[in-house]
């Protein structure tokens, strides 16, 4: 079984297949961690996915020793790789709770107030995160790796090579885009 | 109606456009929307106008909190108006209200917290409010309202308490036990009520009890703890602004991050009883240098005896046995043995004063001896990030490699850590170097650079490890690398604006590091800083005033010593046994030292080696630091029998700290043993014996190869040179000492080290003859003994001797004697040993050999200090044979020449046989026997000098003069 710094080292040498090995290795580790997070019912606010990030022996990965697009690459896989994680969990919880069904609910800010711990606005948010791609990709990746992956503005800006200025400006359209596309 | 595909593209490019204008802009731009877009503006409309509402939508999930909400005087926040801020901290602000509507006469502390928009926010202050109604006790504060206002600022509404915190006015008032456990019991029976409505408090800790003026405590933060936890995402109660606290008062399960019950509460309670009691926290001694430590500890629950921490006899005595086990009943780490309730709690206590059997026992020894096995699987730390971090799958934390009992065996856990985690490929290194055969600094010195390259951005985290990576240097006495990287830590807390206990306490580290280092100026100027930044704190404040002590006294500046030694015990008195109490007596012991008193000192090292030992175990570095002081001191005092037990401890322990603990150790046994031969007094050891000693050392050490610093073997080269010089083969000393030299002038920058630098290159110096050199030299030596604030020790005298003697060698009498008058009256040593006399005779015997050299024999005769009625002391051999030159010169050889044979008796014993002072004698003893008429005893004496300076030839012309004399006389009468 290789290590995660092996396998990077691997990957900078270019061998084959290294990258896939490497992603599958990750996966595992953040399926186990976004699950021992989401298991925690105490706290049930948000999913905190920052923390849950800044846990992760990943964000220890020597990452910067991979190459740009790679670290890039890995950073936008960590990220879809929460997003389903947590997605997933979400909706097994609430069938758990619910007896099965899920019935979508439109976000307003008056009715999140009474939802629980937000789950509703993530699923929501995932639901629309696709259509966004499909108009403006680069605002859904901002989206994905901010809200899904936890990580910070910098690290976006570095990973996309954008400024962190760009950035903001992204998440903050990127917001209100999806405000309204779930207002209506 | 969902927004189609295409209208999706359209919104984006029109969100562009809106966010580029001006508020003011927006709604004409609005209208003038061309008409195919025109069906999405109410959509961008209600986007834009509710833009707060945007930034507080998601943000929850993105992590980062809203910040404290802004707020200024006169502002209204729900129905209150802001009068004045009252406090601030990470989990928000305080303030000063009163109703706007001016319904109330009353004013509330309206407490403005720092919670991240999330989902039922509003709901979560609702229920915080029914649970404030719920709690109406006199010792509560009450929480009269709390809510949301119209901006979306969460809110609560708090009676305002005037008072001051619980711990604080324990201390101004000095108050006593049965009056402390009274205003324990206070706030312990506010606790069990609270309970008794089913609601936990989870934060207890003094800044949460004010006590008004009328002596009744007040409660606060009931129930908010619960609801700032809710919100913020790690959940983590220590957490503020980023910034991690010491945990002082939280439980075990807290710290894991388990379910909170009463019996959280009872354990809070506990510390607090704790502190009250003893005036120290339960974990005060463990070093807080990582996070880890300190949860760690909690975990394992080890806790000393509160009265163990009392200095006072009579409070530990009322401490002992009932109220011990009091406290560590609610101090145990598993909720469940702890007293289940508050309740429970107050009764034992109430039992206790009115003198019925409490029902806490002390801990069984079997229940002792189970936590020790629970020692070895300590958990890792749940909320640690930095164990976490490091540790990744490693399976062992730094935790566990600094409380390695055996410290051999930290040094391998650190090293194997340190291998296991870093295990990266330097690109660019050469060869095939196994990582493990590395010493385990230069694994650490990696180890901080993929610090610093490995978490760009978290400027946090990297503060921290710097500050664990220099601690552990510091540990090993690596001083360079640990105020390096103390010298980071320190910086990077400065750039992200830490908080000041944080920046006091890497300050302090720093300041220690440079000292030990002996870059004394710099240590000074961080002590002073250390000491500003821990003014505030009761904790920091005796270390860093013991430190800038220490600084001071090396300065040679005794009245700022003495000044600030008195600070530090004076906020000690209470502390029981600390390690800035070991130092402060070491401190104290010192100056005493150097005020002469060396006889009342040496207790007062001891009992502070004791406390070191006390605090920190049989290898405490403290207690190494002050015992080779010790050891040092005793030796400088001829009482080397006395100095070899505390040497011996402090040398074995130093070994085993493993890899630059034996370098060290090779540094101070050499300069000892060195110091021994060297010494007034000779022999203290032999020349042999030190030789060797220091030769093992040096081999010891040249091992390591490059890692060691060159100021190391240099120094090593310097004692080894040291104790050629005093055997008195000069030209073995000579390459040694000017090597060595050359290296530790460059660093050398404490006014003791100069002097020993110029005194020994005096000394080098005047024997082969250079002159002017050595007479710079010395002069250099007299006046940094000034600067030190030694000018009168009996010490000094011997700078003053040696600068005559270098002037007598070179024939410059009145010049000599002029050194000599102009000595200061030297004080008798006190606590020497035999040879302590010598010192204050130095002067009138120096005087004397100048008039002898001069030609004036009975002025010499004069100036001679009565002579010692029991002579046994080798000591005495310099003595010995000036007054045998005396009597010689006087025309009295009968009584001469015995007292000169006897002198080179005991000389030839303790030097080197082509000793030139040793040769000079002889040629002194032939003359003399010349004149007795022993002229065959005055040939062989001739001979012997002879052949030492062919040994030895490269000589100062002194040392031969009186041989040529001697051999002239001896020329058969004819020949020239």
């Amino acid at each position: 079984m290789e290590t995660l710094t092996e396998l990077i080292r691997r990957v900078n040498a270019g061998e084959d297949g290294a990258r896939d090995r490497l992603f599958a290795t990750a996966y595992d580790e953040l399926r186990v961690l976004a699950r021992s997070r989401l298991r925690d019912g105490g706290r049930n606010t948000v999913l905190d996915t920052t923390a849950l990030v800044h846990e992760s022996y990943l964000r220890f990965l020597d990452s910067n020793q991979l190459r740009q697009d790679d670290r890039r690459a890995f950073f936008g896989y960590a990220s879809r790789v929460m997003r389903s994680v947590i997605i997933d969990s979400v909706r097994e919880r609430r069938a758990e709770r619910r007896g099965g069904d899920a019935t979508e609910l439109t976000l307003d800010t008056a009715i999140a107030e009474s939802l629980p711990a937000g789950e509703q606005q993530l699923l929501d948010v995932h639901a629309a995160l696709d259509d966004l791609h499909a108009v403006e990709p680069r605002l859904a990746q901002v989206v994905e790796m901010r809200y899904f992956g936890g990580y910070t503005e910098l690290e976006i800006a570095e990973a996309l090579e954008l400024t962190e200025r760009t950035v903001r400006r992204d998440w903050d359209k990127a917001r209100m885009m999806l405000l309204a596309m779930l207002r209506s | 109606m969902p927004i189609a595909a295409q209208d999706l593209a359209t919104l984006s490019r029109l969100l562009d456009e809106a966010m580029e204008l001006p508020p003011a802009r927006l709604e004409p731009w609005l209208d003038d929307l061309p008409a195919e877009h025109a069906h999405l503006a109410a959509q961008l409309r209600q986007v834009l106008a509710a833009r707060t509402a945007a930034t507080q939508f998601m943000q929850s999930a993105a992590g980062s909190q809203t910040d404290a909400a802004v707020a200024d005087a006169g502002d209204r926040v729900g129905p209150y108006r802001l009068i004045r801020e009252i406090g601030r901290g990470g989990m928000g602000t305080v303030w000063l209200a009163e109703r706007a509507d001016g319904s109330l006469k009353r004013n509330v502390a309206l407490k403005l917290p720092r919670l991240s928009w999330g989902a039922g926010l509003a709901e979560r202050m609702a229920r915080e409010r029914d649970i404030g109604a719920l709690l109406e006790h006199p010792n509560i504060a009450r929480l009269y309202d709390a809510g949301v206002d119209e901006r979306g600022r969460p809110f609560l509404a708090l009676e305002y308490v005037d008072g001051v915190p619980l711990d604080q006015w324990c201390r101004s008032k000095a108050l006593s036990l049965p009056e402390r456990l009274r205003l324990f019991l206070q706030i312990a029976r506010a606790v069990s009520y609270a309970h008794g409505r089913l609601v936990v408090h989870r934060d207890l800790k003094p800044s949460n009890m004010l006590v008004t003026a009328d002596g009744q405590a007040h409660l606060l933060d009931f129930g908010i703890a619960k609801l700032l936890d809710d919100s913020s995402p790690a959940g983590n109660l220590t957490q503020e602004q980023g910034r991690v606290l010491t945990p002082h008062y939280a439980s075990p399960e807290q710290i894991k991050g388990e379910t909170i019950t009463v019996a959280s509460d009872v354990y809070s309670l506990g510390v607090l009883l704790y502190e009250l009691l003893s005036g120290t926290r339960p974990y005060a001694h463990i070093p807080s240098r990582t996070l880890g430590a300190l949860e760690s500890a909690i975990l394992e629950g080890e806790v000393p005896l509160p009265s163990s921490r009392v200095t006072d006899r009579a409070t530990r005595q009322a401490l002992r046995g009932e109220l011990d086990a009091i406290v560590c009943h609610a101090l145990r780490p598993d909720p469940q043995q702890r007293y289940a309730t508050a309740d429970a709690f107050v009764q034992d206590i109430e039992r206790h004063l009115k003198g019925e059997r409490v029902l806490a026992q002390p801990e069984s020894v079997r229940y002792r001896v189970a936590r020790l096995f629970r020692r070895h699987r300590a958990a890792l730390l749940a909320g640690s990030t930095i164990v976490a971090a490091i540790v990744g799958g490693a399976g062992f934390s730094i935790v566990q490699a600094k409380r390695a009992s055996d410290a051999a065996e930290r040094a391998r856990v650190v090293k194997e850590f340190v291998v296991d985690v870093f295990k990266v490929n330097e690109r660019g290194s050469t060869g095939n170097k196994d990582l493990r055969q590395l010493p385990a600094e230069l694994l650490l010195e990696r180890g901080a650079k993929l610090i610093e390259t490995r978490f760009p951005g978290q400027p946090q985290l990297q503060a921290e490890l710097y500050g664990v990576v220099g601690g552990i240097f510091a540990d090993m006495g690596a001083n360079a690398q640990a105020a390096d990287y103390a010298t980071r830590q320190v910086e990077t807390l400065v750039a992200i604006d830490a908080g000041d206990a944080e920046q006091a306490k890497a300050t302090l580290l720093l300041a220690e590091a440079l000292f030990a280092e002996g870059r004394i100026a710099d240590a000074r100027v961080r002590a002073d800083r250390a000491l500003a930044l821990s003014e505030r704190f009761d904790e920091l404040r005796p270390a860093a005033l013991v430190l800038a002590a220490r600084v001071a006294l090396k300065q040679g500046d005794k009245q700022a010593t003495r000044a600030l030694l008195d600070r530090a015990e004076h906020d000690l008195r209470n502390a029981g046994a600390t390690v800035a109490g070991a130092r402060a007596k070491a401190m104290r012991a010192s100056m005493l030292t150097s005020d002469n008193r060396f006889d009342e000192a040496i207790p007062i090292f001891v009992s502070a080696i004791d406390t070191a030992l006390a605090v920190e175990g049989p290898l405490s570095p403290t207690a190494i630091g002050i015992r080779l002081e010790l050891q040092w001191l005793f030796v400088n005092n001829d009482r080397g029998e006395e100095s070899k037990p505390h040497r011996q401890a402090a040398l074995s322990a130093l070994r085993t700290t493993g890899a630059a603990g034996e370098i060290r150790a090779a540094l101070e046994e050499s300069r000892t043993v060195a110091h021994m031969f060297t010494g007034m007094v000779p022999a203290q050891i032999s020349f042999e014996e030190a030789r060797d000693t220091i030769e093992r050392n040096r081999a010891a050490v040249a091992v390591r190869g490059a890692i060691v610093p060159r100021t190391i073997t240099a120094d090593l080269d310097d004692a080894l040179g040291m104790v050629y010089v005093g055997w008195g083969d000069f030209a073995r000393a000579a390459p040694l000492t000017e090597s060595s030299h050359a290296v530790l002038s460059a660093n050398a920058e404490s006014l003791g080290q100069r002097w020993y630098l110029a005194s020994r290159q005096a000394v080098v110096a005047m024997h082969l003859g250079r002159h002017d050199e050595a007479a710079k030299h010395y002069q250099e030596v007299i006046e940094l003994r000034k600067q030190q604030g030694w000018a009168t020790h009996p010490f000094a005298a011997a700078d003053y001797a040696y600068a005559a003697l270098n002037l007598r060698m070179q024939k410059r009498f009145d010049a000599a004697e002029r050194i000599l008058t102009s000595a200061p009256q030297f004080e008798h040593l006190k606590g020497g040993g035999v040879g302590s006399s010598g010192y204050t005779d130095l002067i009138p015997r120096a005087l004397a050999a100048v008039h002898l050299e001069r030609g004036d024999p009975a002025a010499a005769w004069k100036v001679l200090p009565p002579e010692e009625r029991d002579q046994t002391s080798d000591a005495m051999h310099d003595d010995i044979l000036l007054r045998g030159q005396v009597l010689c010169a006087l025309g009295r050889p009968a009584e001469g020449l015995p007292r000169l044979e006897r002198a080179i008796g005991i000389h030839e014993r303790l030097v080197y046989a082509a000793d030139p002072s040793l040769a000079r004698a002889r040629a002194v003893t032939g003359q003399c026997a010349l004149l007795a008429g022993q002229r065959s005893r005055a040939q062989t004496l001739a001979t012997q000098a002879r052949e030492a300076f062919i040994a030895q030839p490269n000589v100062s012309p002194y040392f031969k003069a009186p041989l040529q004399e001697l051999e002239q006389r001896l020329r058969p009468a004819g020949t020239s």
